[in-house]
């Protein structure tokens, strides 16, 4: 692959981080998953520019990045609505838009959403760390030596002029629901029977405290039967841990590996992009669904948009 | 053994299997074996398995499989697993230069048990600690196995900068910090050794099942290992 300037940071907004679709595989040494947090914002930005799904991208949070491109490229943007232009032009997201040389991208604000995927047509040549370009900001690994995106970073790489390609509009995903499918740890008996009820009939807000790592949630307390201290276990991405205070707290994508709070259950994988878009003091509720309705609905999901998108 | 281990589903995309409900090491040793069955057998459609004390967590592709589908694996593992023959554990040493600097607490974990600093280190340095599992930060062992008369509680305030390679003792647990942290544990001494480096392949050192054994080495020692490119 050849090393070329495919871009330069203007400026690198709130949090600009390089992404893919995780760090998988290495969970068992305590290597926190990380990646995209709306996975599928960044499936379908990487497949309209014709990438490889697992391909690293830039996740921008909230408002601000702004690039100036040295060559001419093809781009694309899902997720949540931050206002994207081109030299001051508001511009479509879900579609592959052609940027001439010396043209500059910036995210205005936030419209709705928190969190943008753009994908460049061709190949960011980001190191791999443990076979991801994710980046960990704690741990320091990943993406751009570590650390999130910086004015003057330099984006290298070969970019590709790619077939123009647009997601139909029925495809786009509505990110306005606010009551978040769940699958419960039926097996265990950490919570009493008023708990469960009082989790699946309460609403809850996205409390201040919550990033990459994971989602805080404040309202009414979710009884245990006999603590909220367990010997630790893994955690899922979307793994809904109760601690001593009674309040739920979603795991995210930087989430530790294991934990030693008691798990009620886990939102589902179709479900997670919806939390990602969220802004702390958002109002959400949880609904319990079957095991197999979940797997279905996210198959159903990814058909459709990889068949659309090829 | 093998009657109590039971599975069920964490989320659309993860099955976790349950070993006991307690820390010991038999429970580890089942799970570690367990662990092995499942990588020779290669079940298709798993993306990554997790251990902890009493568990095993199966992440598995949910786009291409259903979760009966994995679980019929697995459980099937679950039926031959123990009688298979697997590689003894591996025991890791650890160079640890104790006390001074680097172990700015070292005096400390001898006052509160009545120990003087040398007693502290050689019992420290004389057992065999198993590697329960890896988390809180990458490569970050969680191990069974200290001396109870060592025991120490956390400092009443955290550091804010722990050193990579800082070896602690936290109640009575004893572990070594992988990464700069901040973190509460008394910290006895430091190891030149990296425990994570993603220049090196592999990048973590140490595996959940692993031994390891901390001995005790000179400043000289501990340079000429490199240990001062730590920071």
């Amino acid at each position: 692959m050849s090393n070329k300037v495919i871009a330069t940071v203007i400026n690198p907004g709130f949090l600009s981080t390089i992404q893919d679709m995780g760090r998988q595989g290495f969970q068992a040494f305590g290597v926190p998953e990380a990646g995209a947090m709306d996975r599928e914002a960044a499936l379908i930005a990487n497949l309209l520019v014709s990438n490889n799904e697992n391909a690293p991208l830039i996740e921008v949070t909230v408002m601000g990045l702004e690039l100036e491109f040295v060559t001419e490229v093809v781009v694309a943007v899902a997720g949540g609505d931050l206002n994207l232009q081109i030299d001051n032009i508001p511009q479509p997201m879900y579609q592959s838009l052609t940027i001439k040389a010396g043209s500059r991208l910036k995210f205005a604000g936030v419209r709705k959403g928190a969190r943008a995927y753009l994908a460049i047509g061709g190949e960011l040549s980001i190191p791999l760390v443990m076979e991801s370009s994710s980046t960990y900001l704690r741990g320091e690994i990943g993406g751009m030596k570590g650390r999130k995106i910086e004015k003057g970073d330099l984006l290298e790489g070969e970019a590709k002029i790619v077939p123009q390609k647009v997601l139909d509009e029925s495809l786009v995903r509505d990110y306005n629901k606010r009551e978040i499918r769940v699958l419960l740890n039926r097996d265990e008996d950490y919570f009493t029977g008023e708990g469960i009820n009082t989790f699946l009939t309460s609403e809850y807000i996205i409390s201040s405290q919550s990033d990459r790592m994971g989602y805080r949630m404040e309202g009414p307390e979710i009884a245990h039967r006999k603590g909220a201290d367990i010997i630790s276990t893994a955690i899922n991405f979307g793994a809904i841990q109760v601690p001593g205070h009674g309040q739920p707290i979603v795991m995210m994508a930087d989430r530790q590996t294991v934990g030693g709070y008691t798990q009620i259950g886990r939102v589902i994988t179709s479900d997670l992009p919806y939390l990602a878009q969220m802004f702390p003091g958002e109002k959400i509720s949880f609904k319990e669904v079957s095991l197999r309705e979940a797997q279905n609905v996210y198959r159903d999901r990814l058909n459709l948009l990889r068949k659309a998108l090829v | 053994m093998k009657e109590k281990i039971s599975f069920a589903p964490r989320g659309d995309n993860s099955i976790q299997i349950t070993f006991g409900n307690e820390i010991k090491e038999e429970i580890n040793q089942e799970i570690r074996k367990y662990l092995f069955a499942l990588e020779k057998e290669g079940i298709p459609g798993v993306i990554e398995a997790i251990p902890s004390y009493c568990h095993l967590n199966i992440i598995y592709d949910v786009e291409n499989y259903y979760y009966e589908e994995i679980y019929d694996r697995l459980y099937k593992i679950k039926e031959s697993f123990s009688d298979i023959d697997i590689p003894e554990a591996r025991v890791v040493e650890i160079p640890v230069l104790y006390g001074g600097e680097y172990g700015p607490d070292l005096e400390n974990v001898a006052k509160h048990n009545n120990l003087t600093s040398e007693e502290v280190v050689q019992i420290h340095s004389s057992e065999k600690y198993l590697i329960y599992m890896l988390g809180f930060t990458p490569g970050f062992p969680y191990l069974g196995g200290m001396n109870e008369i060592i025991a120490t509680p956390r400092l009443k305030e955290p550091r804010e900068k722990i050193w990579a390679g800082s070896v602690g003792i936290a109640g009575n647990q004893t572990g070594i910090y992988p990464i700069e942290s901040p973190g509460g544990w008394q910290i006895i001494g430091r190891t030149p050794l990296k425990l994570f480096d993603i220049n090196r392949k592999p990048e973590i050192l140490l595996r959940a099942g692993d031994y390891i054994s901390f001995y005790s080495i000179s400043i000289e020692e501990f340079n000429e290992l490199g240990g001062n490119n730590n920071e």
